[in-house]
C-alpha cells in the first residue's frame, strides 16, 4: 500500500476503504490521515537504506543466532 | 519495624530480614496494603487491588518459613504486577475494556517463576491501553499519576509499575517493554528499570504489542533488587518462539565487583538534537562522576540512531495492527481513539515495508554489535525530558515542539528495536524537581556486566535513594 511512499487525502479514503476501515467516520479518518503521514516520512527514510545483501530467517531468534557469544 | 521501615526496605533487605524471621511476611504485606489505601486515591497505580487474596498469599508463606520451608529470597515478598501478565483466575484487562472480563486459565511465566520462589501477586497495575502509549494517560481506567507530582505523567506503558514502587506501594514489579516501556516510566519516576536481552526472559502469558520487540523486564528501587529478580525469570521456554537458549547464571554474584577499566561510549548523535536542558546537565554529570570513578569515557559516532528508531515504529506498528486486526475493524471505538489511530497506521504498512524495515533492524544489530569493540557500555539519557503535564500532547525543547510520544520514546526504543540489554537508573533532577534517567545498555546477553555495572553507579552516588514524599 505504501508503494508510492507519499499519498494525498483522496489516495488515503481509498486506502483507508481497501483497509476494511469506515469511510463514514470522517472525523476519525481525518485525525488518522496526518499519523499515515508521519509513517510514510519514516518509511521513506527507512527504504533509503542500503541492505541488498541482507536476508532474513527468523526475526524472532535474530539476536540468539547472530550474536550470542 | 514501623509499617513506614516496612515498605521503605529494598527487597534485598526485607528478605534478609524474612529469612533471619526477624519480620513476618504478613506484617510486610500490611504495612503495603495500608500505604495503598492512602495513595491510591491520588495515583491510581492498581487496576485490580487483590487485597484479601494477597493476605491469604502471605500467610501461607509465613506459615512454610516458620516451618522451616524457606524457598529464597522472593519468599514472602509481594510483586506488583503489569494487568498484561496473565495470573490465573485473576482478571488481566491489558488496560482495555475489550479485555476486561478475560480470565486467563494459566499463569503467564513470569508470574509463575516469582510464585514458585515464593512470591505472590499484590495487585494489577495501571498501564496504557495494550501498552502502546508512552505516557499514563488510560482512556478507560483513568489517567494514574506520577509520585513526585500529580500534574505529571509517570509514563508508560508500565506506568502503575513504575508508579507502585516508586511510591513505596510494592517492593518490586514486572513489566513490558517494546519501545521503552520498563525503562521510561522508570526513568520519569525516579526507580531503576532493567530491559533484559530480547529472549532472556519468556513473555509466555503476555499480551502481545510487537512479537519481535517484546521483553518482559523489571521495575525495582535498586538494581541488586532488579538482578536478583533476573535470577528468577531468565530461562529457556519453548512456549516463547522468542525465547533464547541461555545457560542459567547468577545476575547478582559480580554484582559488587567494581567493573575493572570500564569503557563508557557516549552517542554524538541523534541524542542531542532534541534534549531538555537539564536532563543533558543532569547526563554529563553522571558521565563526570564515573569518570571520577575510573571509567573512560568517550564519544562515538552512531549515525543510525535515526533509522534505527524509525524501523522500530515500521515493525512494532506492523505487528500491533496484525494482533489487533479483527477488533480494531469491527470494534474500532471500544479502543481509546489515540491508541486506536496508533494501531490503525499499522494497515497502511505494506509487506516490503516490513521486512525493509526487519532488514534494516537487522544492519543496525550488526553495526551495534561492532561499536561494542571499542566500548562496554554506551549511555545516554533514558528519555529527552522530564515528566510533562498529564495532559501534553506536545512539548517544547529548546524552542523546538515535538510530539510528548516522541520525546518519551526516541531514545529508548532504539535499544528495543535491537533487542540490546538496557538499563534505567535515576541520575540527577530537572529543575522542576522531576527525576532524570540514565540509559546503559551493552551487548547482547551481556545483561550480568550490565548489571554490574549499574550497581556501581548507585554504589558511588545515591540518586536511586531519593524518594517522594508520600
Amino acid at each position: 500500500m505504501d508503494r508510492e511512499i507519499q499519498i494525498d487525502f483522496e489516495t488515503f479514503l481509498v486506502l483507508s476503504k481497501q483497509a476494511g476501515l469506515d469511510l463514514s467516520q470522517e472525523k476519525h479518518l481525518t485525525e488518522l490521515f496526518p499519523e499515515v503521514q508521519a509513517m510514510f516520512q519514516r518509511i521513506r527514510l527507512v527504504a533509503q537504506s542500503e541492505t541488498t545483501h541482507i536476508g532474513l530467517g527468523s526475526m524472532t531468534n535474530l539476536i540468539d543466532t547472530e550474536h550470542r557469544k | 519495624m514501623n509499617p513506614e521501615e516496612l515498605t521503605n526496605l529494598t527487597v534485598v533487605e526485607a528478605a534478609s530480614y524474612i529469612a533471619k524471621k526477624t519480620i513476618s511476611p504478613v506484617d510486610l504485606l500490611d504495612a503495603y496494603l495500608k500505604r495503598i489505601e492512602r495513595l491510591e486515591p491520588q495515583l491510581n497505580a492498581f487496576i485490580l487491588r487483590l487485597d484479601s487474596y494477597a493476605m491469604e498469599k502471605a500467610k501461607t508463606a509465613e506459615r512454610e518459613i516458620v516451618a522451616g520451608n524457606y524457598r529464597g529470597p522472593f519468599h514472602g515478598i509481594p510483586i506488583g504486577v503489569k494487568d498484561l501478565f496473565w495470573t490465573e483466575g485473576i482478571a488481566t484487562s491489558s488496560g482495555s475494556i475489550l479485555e476486561a472480563s478475560f480470565v486467563p486459565k494459566e499463569d503467564s511465566a513470569a508470574v509463575a517463576n516469582f510464585y514458585r520462589a515464593g512470591s505472590y501477586c499484590i495487585g494489577k497495575l495501571h498501564m496504557s491501553e495494550f501498552a502502546f502509549n508512552g505516557t499514563s494517560r488510560n482512556h478507560h481506567y483513568g489517567p494514574s499519576k506520577n509520585p513526585w507530582d500529580f500534574s505529571k505523567t509517570a509514563g508508560g506503558s508500565s506506568s502503575g509499575s513504575a508508579i507502585s514502587v516508586a511510591s513505596q506501594e510494592a517492593p518490586i514489579a514486572l513489566g513490558t517493554d517494546t519501545g521503552g516501556s520498563v525503562r521510561l516510566p522508570a526513568a520519569l519516576c525516579g526507580i531503576t528499570g532493567i530491559k533484559p536481552t530480547f529472549g532472556l526472559v519468556s513473555r509466555f502469558g503476555v499480551t502481545p504489542l510487537s512479537w519481535s520487540m517484546d521483553h518482559v523486564g523489571v521495575l525495582s528501587r535498586t538494581v541488586h533488587d532488579g538482578a536478583l529478580a533476573l535470577n528468577f525469570l531468565a530461562g529457556f521456554d519453548q512456549r516463547d518462539p522468542g525465547s533464547a537458549n541461555t545457560k542459567k547464571q547468577d545476575y547478582t554474584r559480580d554484582l559488587d565487583i567494581p567493573p575493572r577499566k570500564l569503557r563508557i561510549g557516549v552517542p554524538k548523535d541523534f541524542i542531542w538534537e532534541v534534549i531538555d536542558q537539564d536532563v543533558k546537565q543532569a547526563f554529563w554529570n553522571s558521565m563526570t562522576h564515573m569518570e571520577s570513578v575510573g571509567a573512560e569515557v568517550k564519544e562515538m559516532s552512531i549515525p543510525f540512531l535515526e533509522l534505527c528508531n524509525a524501523a522500530g515504529s515500521i515493525v512494532q506498528t506492523s505487528e500491533a495492527a496484525a494482533y489487533h486486526h479483527d477488533n480494531i475493524i469491527s470494534q474500532g471505538d471500544k479502543y481509546d481513539p489515540t491508541i486506536r489511530r496508533r494501531i490503525e497506521v499499522g494497515l497502511f504498512i505494506s509487506a516490503e515495508s516490513y521486512l525493509q524495515a526487519q532488514r534494516v533492524r537487522y544492519k543496525c544489530i550488526k553495526d551495534m554489535i561492532s561499536l561494542f569493540e571499542d566500548v562496554d557500555v554506551i549511555a545516554t539519557p533514558t528519555v529527552s525530558i522530564g515528566a510533562p503535564n498529564l495532559t501534553d500532547a506536545w512539548v517544547q525543547i529548546n524552542g523546538k515542539e515535538v510530539t510528548t510520544r516522541e520525546a518519551l520514546l526516541r531514545i529508548t526504543r532504539v535499544f528495543s528495536t535491537i533487542g540490546f540489554p538496557a538499563i534505567s537508573l535515576p541520575c540527577g533532577f530537572t529543575n522542576e524537581g522531576m527525576p532524570v534517567g540514565l540509559q546503559l545498555a551493552s551487548r547482547p546477553f551481556s545483561d550480568a556486566m550490565l548489571a554490574q555495572t549499574a550497581n556501581f553507579y548507585q554504589q558511588t552516588t545515591s540518586w536511586h535513594t531519593q524518594l517522594p514524599k508520600l
